[in-house]
């Protein structure tokens, strides 16, 4: 799979402080990066400058464009949905799909018609009267439509129904297998895409503080369920993170103390929310 | 069809004002033309008293001169309040409903959004605006065909005068556009910066004005401001537009150019980085 997405040291200056700081990663076609980070961390910034809506320190490059300097040629294939609605809601739809059609040379207005007749969401409707979940639907649409290889989505889901979050990652999934495409997706809801994560980058106070595929993460770390009565030798084993049961602690120990704390407890397999969690609050 | 096309129809559709405005005073003024050339009353009652000493073997009363100047004032009068409302707003809106990033993720280069809104605030608006002219003129042209008793008033109205003079009338309004067009760049980039570009423009330029003459006791720079912001309405009185160019003087209009394009590199600079950004301006 070619890389799409190449980003080295990025770094992001703002007068008085630092929003990002020094970020490498790479993403190729068929993998998704759950971008994760508390506020303030310093995802935003990281998103504005892939997006090249930002000026930045060190190196990005998307589909082998520059987000800055190539920004028109790039839009041809990188695109964005984020929780604030960025769509003209004085347009209705049908006129933000001829404006599309009119702009972008890779937008099938005939293809953005058939995904639209499937939801509930009129071409003569002004967007403004639109719900939350329609407007995404409607976004998610315009891009399905044309020819996007990398897709970031900044907290896509918030605000939104159960339902609408179902069809949204169901779209989002038929039309991410349907060619070689990357995702990045930034959510404060880890566990609601944990399962279409293939690498994480968890960012705290601008810095990267845990990179790596899913599978990797996943195997740097473990949890016991221990009684009570070893929490002494629990805790030099330098925890990151606990939660008292009852009668029980489960401890979040990094994989190298796995065999010291098999016969003390149930071994457990942590989450991504487990682990961004204990990041967080590590030295917090 | 060119993008600019479609960027063009989405700010006719965005800005309706621009169109529904010279409709408004289009209707209200045939409306009221109406009553009053149907009041026949009214017109056999007029008498024209005037007093002059000497020959008058070559004065007569040139009404449709006059009403043609009127005409000619409000359309370029209510083309002038429009385009200047336009330049301060259409940024500012993008920015304030947050529609700015939907704009930037189409593949269209800041150098086209510009020239577009450049090409709308001072071409479209002014071409929209002409047909008050050309309407009310081509109502006094029937008017006089139908009316026998008001052709001795009005004289003698040609389709041929009635489109020479819509023609004469757009001409002069492409120089009024190019007067402004150093303006209407201060105002594209201010306008990315500030919520209310027209007031702070007006507070600056004041500023500078009094500064420049009060403080470091030169006038030069209230001469300079004064002449080209009295640029337009000057060529709209005007009955020879070409020589209020030469009365400002070609080193005040070199230097408002130079001024203008600078402010359109910082406008384009703006939009590229999202900020104000001095080392980017010149480092590309």
């Amino acid at each position: 799979m070619t890389v799409l997405v190449r980003a080295v040291k990025v770094t992001k200056q703002y007068q008085r402080a630092v929003a990002v700081k020094e970020i490498s990663f790479e993403l190729r076609g068929g993998q998704v990066l759950g971008l994760l980070g508390h506020n303030g961390a310093g995802k935003s910034s990281l998103i504005s400058a892939l997006l090249g809506s930002l000026s930045y320190q060190g190196e990005i490059e998307i589909c082998g464009l520059n987000p800055v300097k190539q920004r028109v040629q790039l839009m041809r294939y990188l695109a964005y949905i984020s929780d604030r609605n960025v769509l003209p809601l004085w347009m209705n739809v049908a006129q933000v799909l001829r404006y599309s059609s009119g702009v972008h040379p890779s937008f099938d207005i005939n293809k953005a018609r058939q995904l639209l007749s499937s939801t509930q969401i009129p071409l003569t409707a002004k967007i403004s009267s639109l719900s939350s979940g329609m407007k995404v639907q409607l976004h998610l649409s315009i891009i399905m439509a044309t020819d996007t290889k990398v897709l970031i989505l900044d907290e896509p889901t918030l605000g939104l129904d159960l339902i609408y979050r179902d069809t949204f990652y169901r779209h989002l999934i038929e039309w991410f297998h349907d060619g070689e495409r990357a995702l990045i997706i930034a959510s404060h809801e880890v566990s609601e895409i944990e399962h279409l994560l293939t690498d994480v980058l968890i960012l705290k106070q601008s810095e990267v503080v845990l990179q790596g595929e899913m599978a990797s993460i996943y195997a740097r770390y473990f949890i016991v369920d221990a009684q009570h009565q070893h929490q002494s030798i629990i805790e030099q084993m330098s925890p990151l993170a606990s939660q008292v049961g009852l009668g029980t602690t489960k401890w979040l120990l990094k994989n190298e103390y796995r065999a010291q704390a098999e016969g003390l407890g149930d071994i457990l397999e942590p989450s991504l929310q487990d682990i961004f969690l204990a990041l967080q609050k590590e030295d917090a | 069809m060119h993008p600019g096309f479609f960027m063009l129809e989405k700010e006719l559709l965005e800005h309706k004002i621009v169109t529904r405005l010279p409709l408004f005073l289009l209707l209200i003024g045939l409306v009221i033309l109406t009553a009053i050339v149907f009041n026949t009353h009214a017109f056999n009652n007029i008498s024209v008293q005037f007093d002059s000493q000497g020959d008058l073997s070559h004065s007569r009363v040139d009404v449709t001169q006059g009403i043609h100047a009127m005409l000619a004032l409000v359309a370029g009068a209510v083309s002038l309040l429009l385009s200047m409302l336009y330049l301060g707003k259409t940024f500012r809106k993008e920015r304030q409903e947050g529609s700015l990033m939907f704009w930037r993720s189409m593949p269209v280069s800041d150098g086209l959004t510009h020239a577009v809104k450049l090409g709308f605030a001072l071409l479209l608006i002014p071409f929209i605006c002409s047909f008050l002219l050309l309407f009310g003129e081509l109502f006094f042209y029937f008017i006089s065909l139908t009316q026998a008793h008001l052709m001795a008033l009005l004289g003698e109205i040609s389709l041929a005068t009635v489109v020479l003079n819509w023609l004469l009338f757009i001409a002069k309004m492409v120089l009024i556009s190019l007067a402004m067009l150093p303006v209407a760049c201060l105002l594209l980039a201010v306008s990315q910066l500030v919520n209310s570009p027209l007031i702070v423009v007006t507070i600056g330029v004041f500023t500078v004005k009094l500064f420049s003459t009060y403080v470091f006791g030169f006038d030069g720079v209230a001469t300079f401001i004064n002449s080209i912001s009295s640029m337009p309405l000057a060529l709209l009185t005007s009955s020879q537009p070409l020589t209020v160019f030469a009365q400002v003087g070609g080193f005040s209009c070199l230097l408002a150019y130079l001024l203008g394009a600078l402010c359109l590199m910082l406008s384009l600079s703006i939009r590229k980085h999202g900020e104000l950004n001095i080392r980017a301006l010149f480092s590309h």
